[in-house]
């Protein structure tokens, strides 16, 4: 099923969650909302559940405007960051829960519920654990039982609410490569959302990057890493190095290095370059960067390289980190005082406000 | 001597001030406590079982059983509805005036019990402010049952409420919005889902709200006029009793709403022991 935003405004008090969003999910794509705390994108993806209402605008599904409805007419399945088992009923009361409640014409039989609970565990590999009580798994076995419980009413959207945010880096890991393998199968339109940009990275066909109730950027993971629209998106996915440039006719200053800046006016600026984007020369070399090498830090096959590079527009020197594969810097000297050339492959200049 | 606790741990005191302040505590409780409880039952039985029987089946007795329990069947259960309403709308809706409410709730811990049957009195008295209608009417609330029950929800309102919201407002709302969006009915999502999480919180302000409605005195007192076999509870029962010298009568019914107390106790400590690990469980999450 596809999801289309237009247009929501939404304000908690004098505080803006969400500023004229607008978003169109495809049908069995998996979305990832990713952004810091008060971002918004919790509140857009409660939105989108029928769990807040928006002030103004539109949640459609399908084409169908939605925004009227309650939660419970949206038959969407939600998994919350906390699990939010029903802690008093056991795993399979839980599964079983959107079906029992359902009215008696529509409700299924007891032995089909008992059938797609035991089909249920088995998909969310948890077999043989019905009888369990939530209190008596573990975090990640709890959010399983969640996501089974989500699945039996067999929504048309899946919408998770940091899924993974409470348990320990290894789970998590495991826990959202298996997510994506269970939505490869299914098909079923995903929307979750994370503060964690590896995960957002790893697992989402499309990530929608938010600040302050506002999209900076949607696009696929890779190309929102590789090309980001905004400072805030450069800052936000991955490490970045932050250069002042000065910007004059189109073309920025940067550290004396000259780079194009077409669409950035005339005045102070700022160079992003990602760490691994610079490639290191010899001193004197054309289309680099001048610097003296500060501090080298190897870390298996990477070396940190932290760079002092004498500024142009600030009174200290600049430290600009540089990360190269080891075999990639053979012949060069890159001893504490060293002078090298930082080559970026890859620089964008915004405008400094 | 493996294994042997050692005294000398940062927070184990010496054997002098352990046992001193385990013997302080447990002085002070016999003393305040379980003697004057002690007590009661000696001099319930102090002439014997015979007269405790007597004292006990005595007709104007067995009014006062009977007014004190239909007192309590009638304000436990309407405390109940009104008190599970007030802490969902506190623990799960923020709206206006809700602190405000919060006060108000407490106030019947404030008031002392006296003042606030004599409010009643004011406002349903033959003098009061809608004496002359309800004269009119022929309904009488003031000297009768309707002004003692009155009386007595307005002093155990609280219990209940005030058991429930702290318990409400910490287990949040999320389970609630997960029975929702699985399609679940809000009449579904109460039976199912909230009044399970509150059951043990529930349990405890009844029983509360029980002992405090069968031994209410003050504001039952200024509200029944004492009239004998009729408006007369057991705390005004016993009192009556007691004025007129009748010790061991007195103390027999005492001893009854005593052991109407001592059964509230067991029932408790029973329910937790039977279901101990569940309710640690559910306290946990």
């Amino acid at each position: 099923m596809g999801i289309d935003i237009k247009s929501v405004n939404k304000r908690f008090g004098g505080f803006e969650a969400l500023r004229d969003v607008n978003l169109s999910v495809a049908p069995g794509e998996f979305l990832a909302l990713l952004g810091p705390s008060g971002s918004g994108k919790t509140t857009l993806l409660r939105i989108i559940a029928g769990l807040e209402f928006a002030d103004e605008g539109q949640v459609l599904f399908d084409g169908h405007d939605v925004s009227e409805r309650s939660v419970r007419d949206r038959h969407v399945g939600f998994v919350f960051q906390h699990y939010a088992l029903f802690k008093h009923i056991t795993v399979a009361k839980n599964i079983a829960f959107g079906l029992e409640v359902r009215p008696r014409a529509s409700r299924p039989s007891r032995q089909d519920i008992d059938e797609r609970v035991q089909r249920l565990l088995q998909l969310v590999q948890l077999p043989g654990l019905g009888g369990r009580y939530p209190s008596q798994l573990s975090g990640g076995q709890r959010q399983r039982v969640a996501l089974a419980r989500a699945l039996a009413i067999e929504p048309k959207v899946l919408l998770l609410d940091e899924p993974f945010g409470a348990l320990d880096a290894k789970v998590r890991k495991e826990l959202r490569r298996w997510l994506r393998k269970l939505h490869d199968e299914m098909g079923i339109t995903t929307v979750f959302v994370t503060h964690d940009q590896e995960e957002a990275l790893e697992i989402a066909d499309r990530v929608v990057v938010m600040s302050k109730g506002v999209i900076e950027q949607v696009g696929p993971a890779q190309e929102v890493y590789d090309q980001p629209a905004t400072p805030f998106v450069y800052d936000f996915l991955g490490n970045t190095n932050r250069l002042p440039a000065s910007v004059r006719g189109g073309v920025a200053n940067v550290a004396g290095l000259l780079v194009p800046a077409a669409e950035v006016p005339d005045g102070p600026g700022i160079a992003f370059v990602r760490p691994h984007e610079f490639d290191l020369r010899p001193s004197g070399t054309y289309g680099g960067i001048e610097g003296t090498i500060a501090h080298v830090f190897a870390n298996g096959p990477i070396l940190r390289i932290e760079v002092n590079v004498p500024a142009v527009h600030v009174a200290v020197d600049l430290q600009v980190e540089v990360e190269a594969m080891r075999q990639g810097v053979d012949g060069l000297s890159l001893t504490r005082g060293a002078r090298v050339a930082l080559a970026p492959r890859n620089i964008r200049v915004f405008p400094d406000r | 001597m493996d294994g042997a606790p050692r005294s000398n741990d940062a927070t184990t005191e010496g054997p002098f001030l352990r046992f001193g302040l385990s013997g302080i505590a447990l002085l002070y409780l016999a003393l305040f406590l379980v003697l004057p409880l002690v007590a009661v039952f000696v001099e319930a039985f102090a002439k014997g079982f015979g007269p405790f029987l007597a004292a006990i089946t005595e007709p104007d007795a067995l009014s006062a059983v009977k007014l004190t329990l239909i007192v309590a069947a009638i304000s436990v259960p309407m405390n109940l509805v009104f008190g599970v309403a007030a802490a969902w709308a506190i623990a799960k809706y923020e709206f206006w005036g809700k602190s405000f409410l919060i006060t108000l709730i407490d106030l019947p811990f404030s008031v002392s019990p006296v003042i606030s049957g004599l409010v009643y009195v004011l406002l349903f008295g033959a003098q009061g402010l809608l004496g002359p209608w309800l004269q009119e009417h022929d309904i009488k609330i003031i000297f009768a049952v309707p002004g003692i029950v009155l009386a007595t929800i307005f002093v155990t309102f609280p219990f209940i409420a005030r058991e429930l919201i702290p318990l409400m407002q910490e287990q949040g709302t999320s389970e609630e919005e997960a029975a929702l969006s699985l399609g679940a009915s809000g009449w579904q999502t109460f039976w199912r889902v909230t009044l399970p999480n509150i059951r043990w919180g529930l349990l405890y302000g009844v029983l509360l709200c029980n002992a405090r409605a069968m031994g209410e005195f003050g504001a039952v007192s200024v509200v029944s006029g004492h009239v004998r076999g009729l408006t007369n509870t057991m705390p005004l029962h016993v009192e009556i009793l007691y004025n007129e010298y009748n010790f061991t009568a007195s103390f027999a019914v005492a001893s009854l709403l005593a052991l109407l107390a001592l059964v509230t106790l067991v029932l408790k400590s029973v329910l937790e022991w039977r279901y101990g690990d569940e309710i640690a469980a559910s306290a946990r999450h």
